[in-house]
């Protein structure tokens, strides 16, 4: 088999995977920066004040819901992202966000896996292009 | 013969985690309350005479003979959302052992409503005083919450403590005060 | 009574750990000097001993607690006169006092299991050494348990009449029976590989003889790690009322750590013994994979991190870490001695082969491990530097954890159409052709059906592919057994087929992951009787509330109808301890689970209900199981021998002097 006719079944697939992939990816559709957008990923990011690992989306207690609210208003007031998790942070402290602040010492957890992942793949490269040594 | 590679990287290795460990060994448990200076200590508690949220009365005077901790605490204070089960822990134990040490809460710039919901919420099995103008927290020179006060069975404020206190501290320091006051 | 009988079970059992252990020193001395050995100087006899003491122990704590017996300051805590059979009996492993009871009674079963299947070749060296180190692990926990962790502590001169009974959670699901005692046989059976590599380096045994026996003790600990993992998360699922599994606790990252570990380790020893390759790597990963357990132990037992399932003494902290400094230096410093002698001269031919991706495998697995340490100790070092309290939760666990699956499932998607040392694009094309046409055509489904999300459809692609090379290569397995004149199931046995079926579980436990991340509704509606709303495409009515009494629990109930169909009470449960939420799920298997828990709230009659819709989290569970099923088959042997498995090219090891 000629290898245009072999690669006629991989050249198709893989325009019809692009195109799927780049309308999947919401690249046509409207923009979807709105309220309910913002306030799902801020309740995402704090951290329920009765728990230890939940976020005031998952959890149901009291506090949590009154966080929620605070939220949606504070959103509605049109507040930032930056200013709404601060004054939270104010009042319960820094272990009250899902993440450690950003800056300083927390450029170490997001540039460990960074150096790994450059890493490994550079020296999977190496250890995979090495050739036999001659014994 | 081949540079010893793995016995370099075993030592490198064996650096490295012994200093991991070193940390890890020298990390603190339980951060727990901090004990203040406060300028009550070795004093004779202030007297406190107030109705509980169930509606019973209470005074210092008459549990004379018994050693006292007072919790100041808050619905709105998220630190003593967190004491709150060791507070109950702490209760347990010392009914279990009978123990005769009394744990009482203090309502601390709150509404009786919303305090009874935390202790409804929290399910606090100890009598919560009212403190409807603040005296007993002033008296008592709150001003950060959560706050422990231990008073000794002769009626003396033991030891003052500032933060979530663990039921291992409140153990201690009930014991603690028992012993000075034998 | 039961206090002075467990404490001298765990007397009995130490004395007889320490002994043991001496002894098989001596004994391992006398054969290197080439002097006979009296059986009774043979210190694996002990192990008889050591079992009697832990089982008379355990035999203590579960006869007070089935008894109610308050003397004991632990069944006070844990139990009460009306807890039920079952939970009494759990109970021993309720609260992690008692727990390390549990754990010492399986290290002495794998240990009294090791001495039995090797007492044929109990004056190998490689036996003798492996011994000492099980014997040695075990003088360790039982010493901890005879002092600073001791569960046999009194009430005192005043015995209560009532006792706390267990935590309110672990008192309505069966999962506590379950979960516990295979999670902890996982990390048990992890011992044994560390011994026996620990028992070759010490013996000098450099050879592959050992390898097979190391590989099948670490793929058992495996498939009861992976299943106990798995019920771990159903647990939660199913009592914590949020709907979700799995939440990035430090004490959940612990459990996971040897696990990410341990599937590098069951993935490259098949490099090592088809191509002789990897040979100090893998050395490596089982002493990482034993070192992680006792780390897991550690952080779990020492109160250092904030844990829902913390406990604080800070001497058990600092013995763990010194237990776990000793296990390093033991390891690490056999590898600097002999473990240059190892290393192979050969490479990997070519990136494209299946020990390509079996490194590839190795790397993210790893790294993975690393990060997810890093994310767990990270508030310790945060604390101690910046000195405030952070959290790391979900958000950066997830995120880091998203790109890695990807690649997780690529390799599954390729490499079983992979072949060793090389490969053709074309013919590895052709392999996965079907798979990739398949997934393509999902994926424009989704698409077309409103999904949007470049990670969900780049998941669900590979997952087609990696379901599609799994299955194709169980029916070749299945294909050649029937070539052979054996029974059809013949072919779905042994590592190949075995870890084929793993790899499907994966697959459908991977779908039902991302279904729950990209798919999954959340509403909190309010209430009042008779009304209904709909979320997320189905109907929750609420009928009424009713009191429900029974000697452990009263609790308040929703009647809540889903779809027209059965009833779920979703309830606020007091138990002896306090409240909790009890919520009550509508799973189905091919569908959406509608997770429903009740919100107290206002005070008008109104209820709130929060309703959560999962689709497809059932294929969760489901694929736990079946990556269980294929750890099972992959650990049993076809009753007629396969063909030699390809000559391992390789410069010969010399046999070292043994020590």
């Amino acid at each position: 088999m000629s290898t245009t006719r072999r690669a006629a079944g991989p050249v198709v697939l893989c325009a019809v995977l692009a195109v799927t992939l780049l309308v999947g990816a919401g690249t046509f559709d409207a923009s979807h920066a709105s309220a309910a957008v913002r306030v799902a990923a801020l309740e995402r990011d704090v951290r329920c004040p009765d728990c230890l690992d939940l976020s005031v989306a998952q959890s149901s207690t009291e506090p949590s819901m009154a966080l929620r609210r605070e939220i949606v208003a504070s959103v509605r007031a049109g507040q930032s992202d930056t200013e709404i998790l601060a004054t939270i942070t104010h009042r319960y402290g820094t272990s009250i966000l899902l993440l450690p602040p950003p800056g300083g010492l927390d450029t170490v957890l997001w540039a460990v896996p960074t150096a790994l992942a450059v890493g490994a793949g550079a020296w999977l490269a190496r250890a995979l292009l090495r050739r036999r040594r001659p014994t | 013969m081949r540079a010893p590679r793995v016995r370099l990287a075993a030592l490198v290795a064996c650096a490295m985690l012994a200093g991991v460990l070193a940390f890890l060994a020298t990390r603190p448990v339980e951060q727990g309350a901090t004990p203040v200076a406060s300028p009550l200590i070795g004093t004779v508690a202030p007297d406190v005479a107030a109705w509980t949220l169930s509606g019973d009365h209470v005074s210092l005077a008459a549990l004379r003979g018994r050693v006292v901790v007072l919790s100041f605490f808050a619905s709105w204070c998220s630190p003593c959302r967190a004491e709150a089960p060791n507070l109950v822990a702490f209760a347990w134990h010392q009914h279990v052992t009978r123990s005769r040490a009394v744990l009482l809460g203090v309502v601390f710039s709150d509404s009786d409503a919303a305090a009874s919901s935390f202790a409804h919420a929290f399910g606090l099995t100890y009598p919560i005083l009212e403190d409807p103008a603040g005296a007993i927290a002033n008296d008592f020179g709150v001003v950060n919450l959560p706050v422990t006060v231990v008073i000794d069975a002769r009626g003396r404020v033991d030891e003052v403590l500032e933060g979530t206190a663990t039921t291992n501290q409140l153990d201690a320091a009930a014991s603690r005060a028992m012993r000075t006051a034998a | 009574m039961p206090a002075s009988l467990g404490t001298l079970g765990v007397v009995v059992a130490f004395i007889g750990a320490a002994l043991g252990l001496v002894l098989q020193l001596v004994e391992l001395r006398l054969r290197a000097l080439g002097r006979p050995v009296p059986p009774w100087l043979e210190g694996r006899r002990l192990v008889v001993l050591v079992l009697a003491g832990v089982l008379l122990a355990v035999g203590a704590m579960q006869y007070a607690l089935i008894t109610h017996d308050f003397a004991l300051a632990y069944v006070a805590e844990n139990n009460a006169t009306v807890t039920p059979l079952l939970y009494s009996i759990t109970g021993m492993w309720s609260a992690l006092a008692g727990s390390i009871l549990l754990w010492a009674l399986l290290l002495t079963v794998v240990t009294s299991i090791f001495v039995v299947v090797y007492r044929r070749r109990h004056d190998d060296p490689v036996v003798g050494w492996a011994t000492v180190v099980l014997f040695g692990t075990a003088t360790f926990f039982l010493g901890l348990i005879a002092g600073p962790a001791s569960p046999f502590s009194t009430t005192g001169s005043v015995v209560p009449s009532q006792g706390a009974g267990p935590d309110v959670l672990l008192q309505d699901n069966l999962l506590v029976a379950i979960h516990p005692p295979l999670i902890y046989s996982g990390l048990v059976l992890f011992t044994v590989p560390f011994a026996l590599v620990i028992g070759t380096l010490a013996a000098g045994r450099l050879g592959d003889a050992w390898h097979a026996d190391t590989r099948r003790w670490a793929l058992t600990a495996w498939t009861f790690l992976t299943v106990g993992i798995l019920l771990g998360a159903w647990w939660s699922y199913q009592v914590l009322g949020w709907g979700g599994f799995w939440g990035w606790d430090p004490v959940e990252n612990a459990a996971l750590l040897p696990w990410l570990v341990g599937t590098a380790y069951v993935h490259s020893v098949v490099v090592e013994e088809r191509r002789g390759l990897l040979r100090v790597w893998n050395l490596t990963l089982a002493i990482s994979v034993f070192s992680l357990t006792i780390l897991a132990t550690y952080l779990t037992r020492s109160g250092v991190l904030q844990s829902v399932h913390a406990f604080s003494s800070s001497t058990l902290g600092g013995l763990l870490l010194g237990f776990l400094a000793l296990v390093l230096a033991s390891g690490l410093g056999l590898l600097a001695w002999r473990g240059d002698k190892l290393r192979s001269p050969i490479g990997i031919d070519a990136p494209l082969s299946r020990e390509g991706a079996f490194v590839a495998n190795n790397v993210l697995f790893v790294g993975f491990a690393l990060v997810v340490l890093l994310g767990t100790v990270f508030p310790l070092g945060y604390q101690a530097i910046e000195h405030s309290t952070v959290t790391v939760g979900p958000p950066y666990f997830d995120s880091v954890a998203l790109p890695v699956g990807l690649c997780v499932l690529f390799l599954m998607a390729i490499a079983p159409a992979l072949g060793w040392r090389q490969v053709d694009g074309w013919v590895l094309w052709h392999r996965v052709r079907t798979g990739v046409w398949a997934g393509a055509v999902l994926d424009v489904a989704l698409v077309a059906d409103g999904v949007r999300g470049i990670g969900t459809l780049i998941a669900f692609l590979l997952a087609t592919i990696a379901a599609w090379s799994a299955i194709r290569a169980l029916t070749a397995n299945v294909q050649a057994a029937h070539q052979r004149a054996a029974p059809l199931w013949h072919g779905l046995l042994g590592r190949s087929s075995g870890g084929m079926v793993v790899h499907l579980g994966v697959v459908l436990a991977t779908v039902a992951i991302v279904c729950s991340a990209s798919f999954s509704t959340r509403a909190t509606v309010e209430l009042a009787p008779g009304q209904s709303r709909s979320v997320g495409g189905h109907s929750v009515d609420y009928e009424a509330v009713q009191v429900v009494r029974s000697p452990v629990r009263t609790a308040t109930e929703l009647v809540v109808r889903v779809d027209g169909g059965g009833l779920f009470y979703p309830a606020i449960s007091r138990y002896a301890g306090g409240p909790v939420q009890t919520p009550a799920i509508d799973s189905s298997l091919l569908g959406d689970d509608v997770y429903l828990t009740y919100v107290p709230v206002g005070q008008h009659g109104e209820v709130a209900l929060s309703v959560t819709v999962e689709p497809y989290v059932s294929w969760l569970w489901v694929g736990g199981l079946v990556a269980g099923l294929g750890g099972a088959l992959a650990l049993a042997r076809a009753p007629r021998r396969r063909r030699q498995p390809e000559p391992v090219v390789a410069e010969p090891i010399r046999e070292l002097e043994p020590v």
